[in-house]
């Protein structure tokens, strides 16, 4: 029933589509193995990133807990008892860099009495004695009491002194886990930015051969299967030459444009 | 390529481009941080001084390696200490080479019908397998077979297991090996607390007392013409000796101990102020030092660079085309039919006949 070159051909066209599709079928298998191979790592740096940013949220976290902890009230009663107690014996003379250079700490009763005075009287001595114990003590509590204001405030150890280093020194260190999660973040973007590998599928060369003989051997089957001549009807057609009356004589132009409108158009023309 | 397959082209040198680049930036952070963090220390250092270490030593008993030890790790808490594993290890027994001979009428070995199985360590008996007597007994177990009735099976070269000595020992800096249970003594390196360099107490102190050599003096010398000027309006009143004078010169001394203080107080106030000018430099200098690693511009460089490296979606390559291509196929002869059929129906149309036969 049909010939075997249009068998052949549709053959041949079959054989060139389904090797194409196969090719495709295996591109499009590595692309998507490409793609299952790029989400597995984007999952892997978005979960690397994730802890990262865990672990230094926590170092900002404890920074800012530590910074707490120094200015919670206890604390920062504490280190006032403790100023207090260090600036009221400062004030009064004692620890470094209380005295001038070079000179001892003199008392009180040895600065106080007036010369002239130390050949006094028993009476007189027990009485100034006593007067410089009462004064000394006035001004051993007028002292502390400086002592006890300057502790709450701005001495060397006070707490308007101390409160804010330590919140700058906890703010500092919470700048130092911010900065590193900004850069983490940074590096980070620049992962994602990670495209999948792209397989993409190049047509041989000879697939438009493949296509022409695909195209060509199915209309000479349809052919064939009407009973016509297979692909040898398909063939005089495409190249234009009658298969309906092969015998006719062929078109002759010239005579037709000789002969004027009134001749008869069609003489000498095969169908 | 062969049959219309066409080939693939894949990006992969771009991706790895990419890859690399990611690759770059995430260790350009690390080293970023590692700088950070020195530059922390150096600034620290600067500011606050290096911490004095010393030397102490600290007795250690050996007892015993942590579970999953390696030889050569290094013992936690001791610097210098090691793990090591000494010693001869344990050998496994090697079988000897076996002589069959028969006995009792009967084969023993492997040519015989009889089975022997066992590892065969040379000095060891064999044994016969429970209800494997006579003809067909087997030997299973370790060692040489004796058994009379069944036959004899003897080795000779094997060597026996031995236990070995093998065990874990401490080594100190000094190479010295440590037993378990041994005891021993070794320098700890610990911080002191102390600071050297750096913005110290000494500092502020030296501050401090340039602030109360300078105004104490001044409160001595107006306490000492106070006290003259007293001691001369009291000498003419004649009441140098009096408790009036003990009144007014205790008053006075009272006032110069609090002039004293207030000098110290100022004194003490200023040495704060200075700790916190100092703190407020340390803070500048560790916002230059963010400043010059600013991960911003690092990161937007990378993400730029991979930026230019082209790239595309994926897309998957849709595998519909064969369906395409015979739908074409069948239309094609279905045209081809039609019109073969078309054709057939015009009084005077010939056939074509087949090119090929």
């Amino acid at each position: 029933m049909c010939d075997p070159l249009s068998l052949g051909l549709t053959a041949l066209g079959a054989v060139g589509s389904v090797g194409s599709s196969m090719a495709q079928a295996k591109v499009a298998k590595k692309q998507a193995n490409e793609v299952n191979t790029w989400t597995q790592q984007q999952k892997k740096f978005r979960q690397d990133e994730q802890g990262r940013q865990e672990d230094l949220r926590q170092g900002a976290e404890q920074a800012q807990q530590q910074g707490l902890e120094q200015i919670a009230g206890d604390a920062q009663a504490k280190r006032q008892g403790e100023e207090e107690a260090r600036l009221s014996d400062y004030l009064q003379g004692q620890g470094e860099a209380s005295n001038v250079s070079g000179t001892a700490p003199v008392s009180m009763a040895d600065k106080a009495m007036l010369s002239g005075q130390d050949t006094g009287e028993k009476d007189f001595k027990n009485d100034l004695a006593k007067k410089i114990s009462e004064a000394s003590a006035d001004a051993k509590q007028r002292i502390g009491a400086l002592a006890r204001v300057g502790s709450y405030g701005g001495s060397y150890g006070g707490l308007g002194t101390t409160n804010p280093l330590f919140q700058a020194e906890a703010g500092s260190a919470i700048d130092r886990q911010n900065e590193f999660r900004r850069g983490s973040l940074g590096a980070y973007n620049v992962e994602r930015a990670i495209t999948p590998v792209q397989e993409t599928y190049e047509p041989s060369p000879m697939a438009g051969v493949f296509d022409a003989a695909m195209s060509l051997g199915t209309s000479g089957v349809g052919n064939a299967m009407a009973g016509g001549g297979g692909i040898a009807g398909a063939l005089s057609k495409k190249f234009g030459s009658s298969t309906l009356f092969p015998a006719a004589p062929a078109v002759k132009f010239a005579n037709y444009a000789t002969k004027g409108a009134t001749s008869n158009a069609w003489q000498g023309l095969r169908f | 390529m062969c049959f219309g397959g066409g080939s693939d082209k894949s990006s992969k040198q771009m991706v790895q481009m990419q890859k690399d680049e990611a690759a770059a930036a995430r260790q350009k952070e690390a080293d970023r941080q590692d700088r950070i963090n020195s530059g922390l220390a150096r600034i620290s250092a600067a500011f606050e001084g290096s911490p004095v270490m010393g030397s102490r030593a600290k007795s250690y008993t050996f007892s015993g390696v942590p579970t999953g030890t390696t030889s050569g790790a290094a013992v936690s808490g001791m610097p210098g200490f090691t793990y090591k594993r000494v010693g001869t290890p344990a050998t496994a027994a090697t079988q000897g080479t076996p002589t069959y001979n028969t006995g009792g009428g009967h084969d023993f070995g492997p040519s015989g019908g009889t089975s022997y199985s066992g590892t065969g360590r040379a000095g060891d008996q064999g044994t016969v397998a429970s209800g494997n007597s006579g003809a067909h007994s087997s030997l299973t177990g370790t060692g040489r077979g004796s058994v009379s009735s069944n036959g004899t099976v003897s080795y000779s070269g094997g060597t026996p297991a031995t236990a070995g000595n093998q065990r874990w020992v401490m080594v100190g800096p000094d190479g010295k090996e440590y037993e378990v249970g041994q005891s021993g003594s070794w320098n700890e390196s610990y911080d002191t607390g102390g600071r050297s360099g750096g913005i110290n107490d000494a500092f502020y102190n030296k501050y401090k007392q340039g602030i109360v050599d300078y105004y104490m003096p001044q409160v001595g010398e107006k306490f000492k013409d106070a006290k003259d000027e007293l001691t001369f309006r009291l000498a003419r009143a004649g009441l140098l000796r009096s408790s009036m004078a003990n009144t007014e010169t205790t008053d006075l001394s009272k006032q110069n101990t609090l002039a004293e203080a207030k000098v110290r107080n100022d004194a003490d106030t200023a040495t704060a102020d200075l700790r916190s000018r100092v703190a407020a430099e340390k803070q500048k200098a560790v916002n230059q030092l963010y400043a010059t690693e600013d991960p911003d511009v690092a990161a937007n460089q990378a993400t730029a660079a991979i930026s230019n490296i082209t790239s595309e979606q994926p897309t998957n390559t849709p595998l519909g085309d064969i369906f395409s291509i015979a739908a074409i196929g069948g239309a094609n002869a279905l045209k081809g039919y039609s019109s073969e059929k078309f054709k057939q129906k015009i009084p005077g149309y010939q056939k074509s006949t087949s090119v090929v036969g």
